[in-house]
């Protein structure tokens, strides 16, 4: 008989998404895996074959399986997202949305704040989003040297070729105290004023800083970002971006960083199809049994990727009839979506397809329909990512071709408003991420941010929030309510129904015998809340694979 | 038209203005940061800062296309590679066409237009890495960008420097895109970041509207440096700087219809030249000129070329290393609207700067 010890979590209430014992009191955990759920009375039968202890952590808290994140991208954001945000506006920080810093005023109070919180005296502090139209005031040299003269402070205007630096940055940079550029401010009386202008100027005095967050990327960044999902209550990443850059360097990296026991996230990569075909020409479709030959418990492989327009936020999308309101449109994506496809198709493979606008998700359900026809499949698991902006026969459709949609549903509450007069117009803005058509019409769906590229953050309980409210930016319009779906409902999108997306629904997404003991700890239940305050529930931390990781500032 | 009052939205087209300045930002930044991240242990075949890159912008439907097909089919010597989002577009004789693949055609005048899929910065590394490295690289700004933005990417890759930032304006519809809320945010930034404003379609607008464009672009940016072409066309010397190539160039004015709107004077200083002296004088030229280039012999340099590059009001010097079978002397040409530059002003002014 094993001796492995196993550990049994009580808690106010467990939500297992096993829709045969939905609701119980306690897990039980062996080898990093569910022995059994139900209460501690109820799974005695197994109880009695091993040690066992009780783990009453979380005995006033709400234990669910471990939230999923399925499509972010966090290796090549790392080192974004070290930078710090002064605009005059809301955005997605490293704790969900930052407030609006309003003024000059306020933004010299934050970098007195970040350069206090700073231990080592060197460390460059570089913050962006300063617009003197809107926030006024005189940022210059000796206004920043009153903050810190000595560690270099750098401010990035919000159009990037306006750099303010205070005297240690000047010297970081190695700005020549004499030159005729004009680009190149001084003060009337000869000394540096800290302001350089325009492009060629900003990147020669801005290269020591970038250098610096590149040399932070790698492992680090994704410690960084993994810390940022364990707040989140976030227990398993997708990023379906991998090898944008270099295969071989992005892997070594997630492999250091997965094999970490520290490290608080499992993660799934998805090869960018333009990427792998550039690498490996006719070859690229093999390259997944490569990929899946290196799997473990906390790697995983899965999907190719593709694209069919541009960025929602960054008004990329590609709408249909009668476009944008300014009367243009997004950008495409790939061209010969299905001819591409092809291949990766073939070899039996899973596809992801960018899309946000209907235009886009139409190219992407006719290149469906078209491998369809070819080579039909049954369980191809075809995922449209993002799926913002579409019509009801389009889901339909994807449900009758047997695709599924991974949706981006935060927009609704992020950006609905300023939409409907910014590029898409209110009646495609305000139907954003129609999850109530995709449940009526039978398809799979799981939620998902896209962190950290577009104007979100990574917070699955406020992506329950948004699809069961649909209330916008403004916290008072609710807009298109017939979208809304059930509470139930959301909860499995970012936990089993994610799990289903990613292929990995007999590890994750759920607390039953054999599956990874990955948990989100939450202090309420969200089944139980005012649904408007579902965001506002307190997150503990997070369980994976029985080990326990409270959230960290 | 569209109501003037009643709003809907909470948000005012100030704060629209914001969302889209600090998203154009954001993606600039994160271009950088992605560049800075792809160069690492790169070895690029050229020199530092010796290709010129000119980022041709303008908002939708202005005539960038047609200005990029003119550039690549016109018989100008120059090896360029044109980048754009997508070859749909560029219609090119196919008697010019050497060959073509799924993101590059190559032209038999030495030309190429490369499709960027996605990806600038690893666009710029592959030309960069290539053994037949471009002479000058011109990047087709998609209609809304800020090309501010993409300058800031493209000169993450160190072998290339800002040549200058063309504008096309479309003379038809310039009215109505800076005065609506939707259009007016995008079209003024490409404005502002331009060294030069090309405006087209003036040809096919009444004198009326003429008039009043160029009072607003009078009103607003006197600074600004503005050539009207016709049907597109527009004298390549003006739009491009010089290489730094060896063999340095000079390109004339070329086809007729060009040469009765542009003129070309250029100097020949065997003297050396007082760096003090040409600073005052390079600072002090008059707006109306569009661009000037030469080789510099100056006084405290003299066993080196120094180039010289004027585009707008914008103006830099760059050592470009010893003299290598040339005399060494100084040449600059001087490039503007016919009949705007007084030559001998301006040649005892450049003799009065020797030393």
């Amino acid at each position: 008989m094993s001796k492995s010890k196993v550990t049994v979590f009580t808690a106010k209430n467990i939500l297992t998404m096993d829709p045969g014992r939905p609701e119980v009191g306690a897990v039980a955990v062996l080898d990093g895996k569910v022995l059994s759920t139900g209460s501690v009375e109820s799974m005695s039968p197994w109880l009695s074959q091993y040690d066992w202890e009780l783990d009453e952590t979380f005995a006033d808290k709400v234990i669910l399986p471990g939230f999923i994140e399925p499509h972010s991208h966090c290796w090549m954001s790392a080192g974004f997202m070290a930078l710090d945000f002064i605009g005059p506006l809301p955005w997605p920080g490293r704790n969900g949305i930052n407030k609006p810093v309003e003024d000059c005023d306020a933004i010299f109070e934050y970098l007195r704040e970040a350069d206090k919180r700073e231990k080592d005296p060197l460390k460059p502090l570089v913050a962006w989003g300063y617009d003197e139209a809107k926030q006024g005031g005189n940022i210059d040299r000796d206004a920043l040297d009153l903050i810190n003269p000595t560690r270099p402070i750098y401010i990035i205007s919000w159009a990037p070729h306006l750099l303010y630096m205070n005297s240690a940055a000047l010297s970081l940079s190695k700005v020549p105290e004499k030159t005729q550029d004009p680009h190149i401010k001084f003060y009337e009386d000869g000394r540096l004023k800290g302001i350089v202008t325009e492009p060629e100027a900003v990147s020669f005095a801005i290269a020591p800083v970038m250098q610096e967050i590149s040399d932070a990327s790698g492992v680090t960044g994704l410690k960084f970002m993994a810390s940022i999902a364990n707040r989140a209550g976030v227990t398993t990443i997708a990023d379906l971006m991998f090898g944008v850059l270099d295969f071989d360097t992005e892997l070594a990296d997630h492999s250091a960083a997965t094999e970490d026991p520290s490290f608080p996230v499992r993660m799934r990569l998805t090869p960018y199809a333009a990427a792998l075909n550039a690498k490996f020409g006719d070859d690229a479709p093999k390259f997944m049994d490569t990929l899946k030959a290196k799997e473990t418990n906390e790697l995983f492989f899965g999907g190719i990727k593709f694209m069919s327009d541009g960025s929602y936020p960054l008004m990329g999308s590609l709408v249909g009839f009668p476009g944008y309101l300014d009367g243009t449109n997004g950008q495409p994506g790939d061209s010969n979506l299905a001819e591409l496809m092809k291949p990766f198709w073939e070899a039996g493979l899973q596809l992801h397809c960018h899309a946000n606008g209907d235009l886009a998700i139409d190219l992407t359900l006719g290149a469906l329909e078209t491998l369809q026809k070819q080579h039909p499949r049954f369980d191809h698991r075809f995922t449209v990512e993002h799926y913002a902006m579409s019509n009801q026969m389009q889901a339909r459709k994807l449900k009758s071709l047997g695709g599924i949609a991974s949706v981006n549903n935060y927009f609704s509450h992020f950006r609905s408003l300023l939409h409907r007069d910014h590029a898409y117009g209110p009646d495609r803005s305000e139907t954003v991420g129609r999850l109530g058509t995709l449940e009526k019409e039978g398809v799979i769906f799981a939620l998902h941010s896209d962190y950290p590229q577009v104007v979100v953050p990574m917070l699955p309980l406020t992506a329950v929030y948004a699809a069961v409210n649909r209330v916008a930016e403004d916290g008072k319009t609710v807009v298109a309510p017939d979208e809304c779906i059930g509470v139930a409902r959301a909860l499995r999108a970012i936990t089993i129904d994610a799990a289903y997306i990613l292929g990995l629904e007999t590890k994750l997404g759920s607390l039953e015998q054999g599956k990874f003991a990955d948990f989100t700890v939450l202090e309420q239940n969200p089944l139980e809340v005012d649904p408007k305050s579902i965001k506002d529930i307190p997150i503990w931390g997070t369980v994976k694979g029985g080990e326990k990781f409270e959230a960290q500032e | 038209m569209k109501q003037s009052n009643d709003k809907p939205s909470a948000l005012n087209h100030l704060d629209n203005d914001i969302q889209t300045k600090t998203e154009e930002s954001r993606r600039a930044l994160s271009g950088m940061l992605f560049a800075t991240l792809a160069m690492r242990g790169r070895q690029t075949t050229v020199a530092d800062k010796s290709l010129p890159l000119t980022i041709l912008s303008g908002f939708l439907g202005s005539g960038k296309t047609t200005t990029l097909n003119n550039l690549l089919t016109t018989d100008h010597g120059i090896k360029l590679a044109v980048l754009v989002n997508d070859f749909g577009r560029i219609n090119i004789d196919s008697a010019l066409i050497e060959s073509k693949t799924d993101d590059m055609i190559s032209l038999t005048n030495g030309c190429a237009c490369c499709a960027v899929s996605g990806d600038l910065t690893k666009t710029l590394i592959e030309l960069t890495e290539r053994k037949e490295v471009p002479e000058a690289i011109i990047i087709e700004a998609s209609g809304i960008a800020d090309p501010n933005g993409i300058a800031q990417v493209a000169l993450s890759n160190p072998a290339i420097y800002l040549d200058g930032i063309i504008t096309v304006l479309d003379a038809e519809n310039l009215v109505s895109q800076t005065s609506s809320d939707h259009t007016s945010g995008t079209v003024i930034r490409q404005i502002q970041a331009a060294d030069i404003l090309l405006l087209n379609k003036l040809d096919i607008v009444n004198s009326q509207v003429r008039t009043q464009i160029l009072e607003y672009l009078e009103q607003h940016f006197a600074q600004k440096v503005i050539i009207e072409s016709l049907f597109g066309e527009v004298p390549i010397s003006a739009l491009l700087g010089q290489s730094k190539s060896p063999k340095v160039k000079y390109f004339p004015i070329e086809g007729s219809h060009h040469a009765d709107k542009f003129e070309s004077v250029s100097f020949n200083v065997k003297q050396p030249l007082d760096r003090n002296k040409l600073n005052l004088l390079f600072d002090a030229l008059p707006p109306k000129i569009i661009r000037a280039k030469g080789v510099l012999l100056l006084s405290d340099n003299v066993n080196n070329r120094v180039a010289y590059q004027r585009v707008g009001g914008r103006w830099s010097y760059s050592d470009m290393g010893a003299w290598i079978n040339d005399d060494a002397e100084s040449n600059i040409v001087f490039i503007a609207p016919k009949g705007s530059v007084e030559l001998l002003e301006l040649e005892s002014k450049l003799m009065a700067c020797c030393v």
